[in-house]
């Protein structure tokens, strides 16, 4: 990991695009995350700084929906796939907590 | 599992944020190594294997268990793995080489495991040209099918054929 100080992460909303890309909307808050995911919606963690990416979204998640587990992307799914935190078990809940990494990135919503 | 081996998906769930953030690229060499492997194997494969080897994503789809069925003429039996994803049933069909086998990861798995669904796969060919698959299921339980020949069958549940 770096040394560098980085800016804290930013949260936005969710959907996904083609080929397993998460397209991000607006900025939300923290406390509208949890929420967001209450309500079985995405949000997605964006940062340069990995593991403040990572802590995020798990609190995020577990503040949802209670135990959480990582999952990272699989092979089959395109490059703008993003690792994520879901609910563990499923339960009824939809959704998930997708983040950064150096690698892989959130896109930005098209505009018309 | 030799690429999306358990132990590195358990390593996503370390104490320490250095191991975590070296589990990230070590996924990621690992996706990269895989696809690597797939093209080196894809002439050992039938075509759909190949095909399904290379766009097969189950990942988070409900597994909803296996049925092993003789096949009297042709000696070997079939497999079929049932899931579902989203609003479609998912069948893969196979014709097997061997029993399959399921076994329990090596290691204590903290995850639930209630409501199983598919974590990773990943296919292989052996020397004899005996095709595999392998799935990691999120109950820490992995599946091995050998087998000659494989299907896929996908059947919308809110959307059926017409009649």
């Amino acid at each position: 990991m770096s040394g560098k100080p980085t800016a804290p992460p930013k949260i936005y909303t969710a959907t996904f695009g083609t080929g397993g890309d998460v397209v991000r909307g607006r900025q939300i808050t923290e406390a509208e995350a949890v929420m967001e995911r209450q309500s079985d919606h995405d949000v997605v963690v964006c940062g340069q700084n990995l593991a403040d990416n990572y802590d995020l979204a798990e609190k995020i998640e577990t503040a949802a929906n209670g135990n959480c587990k990582p999952c990272p992307p699989h092979s089959a799914m395109g490059p703008g796939a993003l690792p994520h935190f879901q609910p563990d078990p499923r339960g009824m809940r939809q959704g998930h907590t997708f983040y950064e990494t150096a690698k892989r990135k959130s896109k930005k919503p098209k505009t018309s | 599992m030799k690429y999306f081996t358990p132990e590195l998906y358990l390593r996503f769930r370390s104490p320490g944020r250095e191991e975590v953030v070296e589990a990230h690229d070590d996924w990621e060499a690992a996706i990269d190594s895989y696809r690597q492997h797939i093209k080196e194997i894809g002439p050992s494969m039938t075509a759909n294997v190949r095909n399904l080897a290379e766009s097969l994503c189950l990942h988070d789809a409900e597994y909803l268990g296996m049925a092993v069925l003789p096949t009297p003429d042709a000696g070997k039996p079939l497999a079929v793995l049932l899931t579902r994803q989203n609003t479609s049933r998912v069948f893969l069909v196979y014709l097997l080489a061997e029993q399959p086998l399921t076994r329990p990861v090596e290691r204590n798995w903290p995850f639930s495991k209630e409501q199983v669904h598919w974590l990773y796969d990943e296919f292989d060919v052996d020397e004899g040209g005996v095709q595999q698959h392998e799935v990691l299921l999120s109950n820490g339980q992995i599946v091995t099918l050998r087998f000659h020949e494989m299907q896929l069958i996908r059947h919308n549940v809110e959307q059926p054929a017409l009649v």
